[in-house]
């Protein structure tokens, strides 16, 4: 006993000290003791373990039973010493601590119920560690047992402060579901069925750094509604301990109760069948199911109720990095992701029940067969048939049009306010809860104004791409074990963006990173879009045709992709031309047609085909996702009218046929217009029609290509139809297999008309044995099938992953793009500024950047080094302008070039870019801008003798510095040698440099520009490099925003980055070509006193 | 049209070869030649729009709106280029509108 009241230094007693101590102020917190022999604070006192302070309260509670504390009831006797607390200690017994009844639930069909029958703002009076391992081994704890045929509830209470020995057994009655029901059954009889107790996500291995959660209880049937019985009302809250900043529980008693506060009920009813709560805080240890009856004055006591443990998260990190690709589309969103074996595959979370559930049910009462109102769950299959496609849709109990403020929404919980209606937002579920097509500022301005600002439009977007990452993460963490420190979200746009929906999307996409940080842990990086949809889609599907013709139609865009499959493999004749030959966007995407169906207006009863319960735009969409077919749409009884299907199935005509005269309108364009020169010649080697065939002295440019074991002549097209709105074009399939089959007809023979039509243009597209009317010569349109296990909507997710993004063809084929929409007129026009008339086949836009630095190549082959420097920087020798246009171009009789040369290895990304970035840098130069005039006039070449700065032999490689500082060594003859040519000594230095340089790059393998440019990266990111503390994804980052500054400056000049990154260093060596600092002249003979 | 078809992809100066259509003036006016033949089935263009206004006007007001193409060979302030084809301007200006009138 003495043991109980020493100290552990000395070992003196202190119960045999006679003494009244203040122990404690009222409301404050416990005095520090210290030993009066040895004054050390190891002072042990086991009866002051058993007299607490409350830590909600402030007020000091003592055990009514089994503790030592005993005395005045503000006095803690230990022997002879006491010690005093200002106020009163209360007694407190198990009984008041714990509910009076205990509820039984059937989950899975067996009997469950609560852990402890504590009421949550007691847990404190527990022994923390006890109440650690009820959530650990709630078997241990709560019980059901059986006494003389009545079931009891009983449990060990581990009261804190108590040794385990003196731990009460609790006993109470079991809360019977019925209140009318004589409380005299067993637990199977008094249990509540259909009503389940639900968490989300259901993280395989929770960890403390993941903070959201979800929490819902509720009737799952009719026989659930027995939560809501007559004479008691039912609540529910969760429990969430206080984390450090790591997310780490700061103790395992002292805990947070967040109610579920939010409503859910049936369709069409005020009486809620649930509540939703949400915790940004961390993970809840308990959800509290509680009873209460009604008393006089108001208030409630409570009846009945318990708490329902979840497993403790653990403190586990892990280094992976995710790689996700996000296709946001105006009505679905598809995500892929990238494993780390490689493969790459959309996110389906719990599809056909094969996959993990992202929900954790506490209680499970079965299905749900209440029919429900908004249902903002996130935990289920998506939609589609390979339930991979996320609405993309927010639902809010509250109206849209009230929250109409980015600060309002922002304040939202995802799941609980708001939320994706993956089960549809159905029946009585006003439009108005409902937003969709906020992708487009445009669409959000049609369908409810109020919300038509972009601040606001961008914070839906955020909060949308936050819900979809939240639950691609939740599905993907209910099956893996690491959770990733790092995620990249890779996603693009349609071109027909404009700048303002280009930058809603990118602050959109930033705020939704920076609250998935906070919300999960892991650092969400959305890369800026560097493609746009239907290039990403390219990426993902090879080719064997000369075309590949991309057509995404979406919800809200149809992009049109021409790709140069030639070009992209650099063959026949192709390489060094980029292989986006047309990239085209419009908003007309499967919403247009959708539209129609509404009419005017969701109240235009004349023009609209629909069923009067289907008349919004939000239900229609609804039951366009749940439907398997277009044509299956159009033939419900409940969707459209019966007296309107031919109107409905006339504008799906139109509507299709409108687009097939679009793509076959750019397809002519691409047959009768590439190649031309500014003087309208016909230049094959830049005609996309055209292809280098044979070998040897037999190697010709041919029209079309060679194909099949006959060496058939071919002009190939070939469509890839991508995305959800093709789905429409089945109900005008008219007996074809599919909807590709019947875009491939038909386009092809609008292009055959659109040909014909321009019979002596075709015939001037000859090789000069074949022109493009010639009957030996096929035009063929032919389509590809989505892949095995995947649809029309899924490519531009996996393209995103695709490795074509982190190799060198993402330099080669996406920096250079064109940065506008670019196709062809459609229309011939005229136009009054100078009168010109434009034929409807022209293009518009300025096109992608083909690669000079091919043509480069093969000169150097040919010619030796020594390549002509690009227009801008200074050309060693004046050359008089070949062909008409002021360019190099072939004449007849000129002596026949080599066919072109594959280059060996193409300069691919800067070598101090990461591969996998994607702002890899760009690779293709453009033109360079203007130099001075005068450089034109500079000597072609210093005799070699005399020649300032040649370049010495070594073994070495120079440094261009190293270059400057020679001619700055030289100045004097460089003065003098420019004197002579009447130039100044700085433009006489500058072709030396140049020359130079161009040797330096040679011995490099690379071109000039591409030198300088790759010199000038390396020293834009050496001071990151420097850095320290960088981690490769920062390190990664911070390259890929220098890399955005850099492209965004050179874009504002009308320079590729590369040009830009070169120019800049040439200009910063020019800035030091300046004569060599010399010793100040003094007069001769030396005076000191002169100055 | 090259009279040499051995010879190597020219791929020279940009400004060499025809690509977009020409800059169009700040003030430019826009008329609809004659109405493109479309596909049988489909109600010609100048059905959905006769005369073509509606497509005319949001056309020059499109190409009014349209910022400066970035190209170097052309003055920054006097370049502006048809970034959206008239058939692209009629899709979506005007049919899109038109087709919940179609019966």
């Amino acid at each position: 006993m003495a043991l109980e009241h020493h100290c552990e230094n000395c070992g003196f007693d202190l119960s045999k000290l006679e003494q009244t101590i203040l122990y404690a102020r009222k409301g404050g917190e416990a005095r520090k003791l210290h030993c009066p022999i040895c004054r050390s604070d190891r002072v042990k006192i086991a009866a002051l373990e058993r007299v607490f302070s409350r830590a909600a309260s402030g007020r000091w509670v003592r055990w009514r039973e089994g503790g030592g504390a005993g005395g005045a009831s503000n006095t803690i006797t230990l022997g002879r010493l006491k010690l005093r607390v200002e106020g009163e200690i209360e007694p407190l017994s198990k009984e008041q601590i714990c509910f009076r009844m205990v509820p039984v639930f059937v989950s899975e069909g067996r009997l469950t119920w609560p852990a402890l029958p504590v009421m949550p703002e007691y847990l404190d009076c527990l022994d923390p560690a006890q109440v650690r391992l009820a959530r650990e081994k709630p078997e241990l704890f709560g019980r059901v047992i059986q006494e003389r045929g009545k079931s009891r509830y009983q449990c060990v209470l581990p009261l804190r402060g108590l040794k385990s020995t003196e731990w009460p057994t609790y006993e109470c009655e079991i809360l019977p579901a019925n209140p009318f029901a004589v409380n005299a059954g067993d637990a199977e009889a008094m249990a509540f069925r259909g009503v389940s107790v639900k968490v989300w996500p259901n993280l395989r291995r929770p960890t403390h750094a993941w903070r959201y959660y979800l929490v819902q209880a509720g009737a799952n049937s009719e026989e659930g509604m027995n939560l809501f019985a007559q004479g008691r009302h039912f609540r529910a809250q969760m429990l969430v301990a206080p984390s450090d900043a790591d997310g780490r529980p700061a103790s395992e008693t002292l805990l947070e109760r967040i109610a579920l506060d939010q409503e859910v009920g049936r369709e069409g009813e005020s009486n809620p069948t649930g509540y939703v709560g949400a915790s940004r805080r961390g993970r809840p240890a308990w959800v509290s199911v509680e009873f209460y009856q009604p008393v006089q004055g108001g208030k409630a006591e409570a009846l009945g109720g318990g708490l329902l443990p979840l497993r403790p998260a653990i403190d586990a990190t892990s280094n992976d990095t995710w790689n996700l690709g996000i296709d946001f589309g105006t009505s679905n969103t598809v995500i892929a992701v990238k494993r780390k074996d490689g493969t790459i595959q959309c996110v389906a979370p719990e599809r056909g029940r094969e996959r993990a559930s992202t929900t954790l049910s506490l209680i499970d009462g079965g299905p749900q067969t209440l029919q429900r109102g908004l249902d903002l769950w996130p935990g289920g299959e998506w939609s589609g048939p390979f339930r991979d496609l996320l609405p993309s849709e927010l639902a809010c109990h509250k109206r849209w049009i009230d929250l109409a403020s980015d600060t309002v929404i922002g304040n939202l919980a995802f799941g609980k306010d708001f939320g994706v209606p993956l089960r549809g937002g159905v029946g009585a579920v006003g439009s108005d809860h409902v937003v969709s097509e906020f992708k487009w500022l445009r669409a959000v301005e049609k369908d409810k104004t109020a919300l038509a600002q972009r601040n606001v439009v961008q914070e839906l977007q955020a909060r949308f791409l936050e819900g979809a990452m939240l639950m691609t993460a939740a599905s993907q963490l209910a099956e893996e074990e690491a959770a990733p420190r790092s995620v990249n979200v890779s996603y693009s746009f349609p071109l027909a963006f404009d700048e303002g929906d280009l930058d809603t999307l990118k602050g959109a996409a930033q705020a939704a990173g920076e609250r998935l940080k906070a919300l999960t842990g892991a650092d969400f990086l959305f890369a800026p879009p560097l493609v746009d949809e239907a290039q990403a889609a390219a990426g993902h599907t090879p080719s064997d045709k000369m075309f590949r013709v991309y057509c995404d139609l979406g919800g809200g865009s149809l992009e049109v992709l021409v790709d140069d499959t030639l070009a992209r493999n650099s063959q026949q004749g192709h390489s060094g031309m980029h292989p986006h030959v047309f990239s085209s966007s419009i908003f007309f995407g499967g919403s247009v047609y959708l539209r129609s169906l509404l009419g005017a207006g969701e109240h235009d009863r004349k023009g609209s085909c629909l069923m009067p319960a289907m008349s919004s735009y939000t239900r229609l969409a609804s039951a366009v996702r749940q439907s398997p077919s277009g044509k299956a749409l159009l033939e419900s009884p409940h969707v459209i009218a019966e007296t309107r299907k031919a109107t409905a199935e006339r504008r799906a005509r139109v509507y299709i046929g409108y687009i097939v005269e679009w793509v076959a309108r750019m397809l002519a364009g691409v047959c009768l217009e590439h190649g031309r020169t500014v003087d309208g010649r016909l230049d094959l080697s830049r005609n996309r029609l055209f292809t280098l065939a044979g070998s040897g002295a037999a190697r010709r440019w041919i029209l079309g290509a060679n194909k099949g074991p006959g060496q058939k002549r071919v002009v190939e097209f070939s469509l890839v139809l991508l995305g959800n709105g093709w789905g429409f074009g089945d109900i005008v399939r008219d007996g074809m297999k599919n909807v590709e089959q019947m875009m491939a007809q038909r386009v092809y023979a609008r292009l055959s008309e659109l040909l014909r039509e321009n019979e002596a243009l075709c015939q001037q597209i000859s090789d000069g044995d074949m022109h493009l009317l010639d009957p030996r010569l096929t035009l063929d349109v032919s389509f590809v099938l989505p892949p095995e296990g995947t649809h029309r909507k899924a490519a531009v997710a996996l393209g995103l992953l695709g490795t074509h993004h982190a190799t060198e063809d993402a330099a080669r084929f996406f920096k250079k793009r064109s940065v506008e929409r670019h196709g062809v007129m459609g229309f011939d026009l005229w136009l009054n500024d100078g009168s010109r008339k434009i034929p409807w086949y022209r293009p518009f836009g300025p096109p992608a950047e083909d690669d000079p630095s091919q043509y480069d190549r093969i000169q150097e082959v040919q010619a030796g080094a020594g390549a002509a420097p690009p227009q801008g920087f200074p050309q060693p020798q004046p050359k008089a302008p070949q062909g008409g246009g002021g360019f190099p171009i072939a004449q007849p009789g000129s002596a026949p070039y080599a066919a072109p040369v594959q280059p060996a290895a193409m300069p691919g990304a800067m070598p101090m870019m990461p591969g996998a970035m994607p702002g890899a840098m760009p690779t293709m130069p453009g033109a360079m801008p203007m130099m001075p005039g005068a450089m034109y006039g500079a000597p072609a070449m210093m005799p070699g003798a005399m020649m300032p700065g040649a370049m010495p032999m070594m073994g070495f490689a120079m440094s261009p510095e190293m270059l400057v500082m020679q001619l700055q060594q030289q100045w004097m003859q460089l003065s003098m040698l420019a004197a002579q040519s009447g130039s100044t000594p700085l433009d006489y230095a500058k072709p030396q440099l140049w020359q130079q340089l161009s040797v330096l790059a040679q011995q490099q393998g690379l071109t000039v520009e591409r030198m300088l440019a790759q010199q000038q990266w390396q020293r834009l990111v050496q001071p990151l490099m420097m850095t320290p503390g960088l981690g490769p994804e920062q390190m990664q980052l911070a390259q890929h925003q220098q890399m955005q500054a850099v492209t965004a400056a050179a874009t504002q000049r009308g320079q590729s980055a590369e040009t830009f990154l070169a120019q800049q260093r040439w200009e910063g060596l020019l800035a030091m070509l300046q004569p060599a600092p010399m010793a100040p002249m003094m007069p001769f003979p030396f005076d000191p006193n002169a100055r | 049209m090259s009279k040499d078809p051995t010879a190597p992809p020219h791929l020279g100066p940009h400004e060499a070869y025809r690509f977009g259509e020409e800059p169009v003036a700040a003030k430019a006016q826009v008329t609809f030649l004659e109405s493109p033949k479309v596909a049988p089935e489909l109600p010609s263009p100048s059905k959905i729009d006769p005369g073509f206004e509606a497509t005319r006007i949001a056309l020059e007001n499109q190409v009014a709106r349209n910022g400066v193409a970035p190209l170097m060979y052309a003055p920054p302030d006097a370049t502006r280029w048809f970034r959206f084809s008239p058939f692209e301007v009629f899709l979506e200006q005007v049919l899109a509108k038109k087709l919940s009138t179609l019966e």
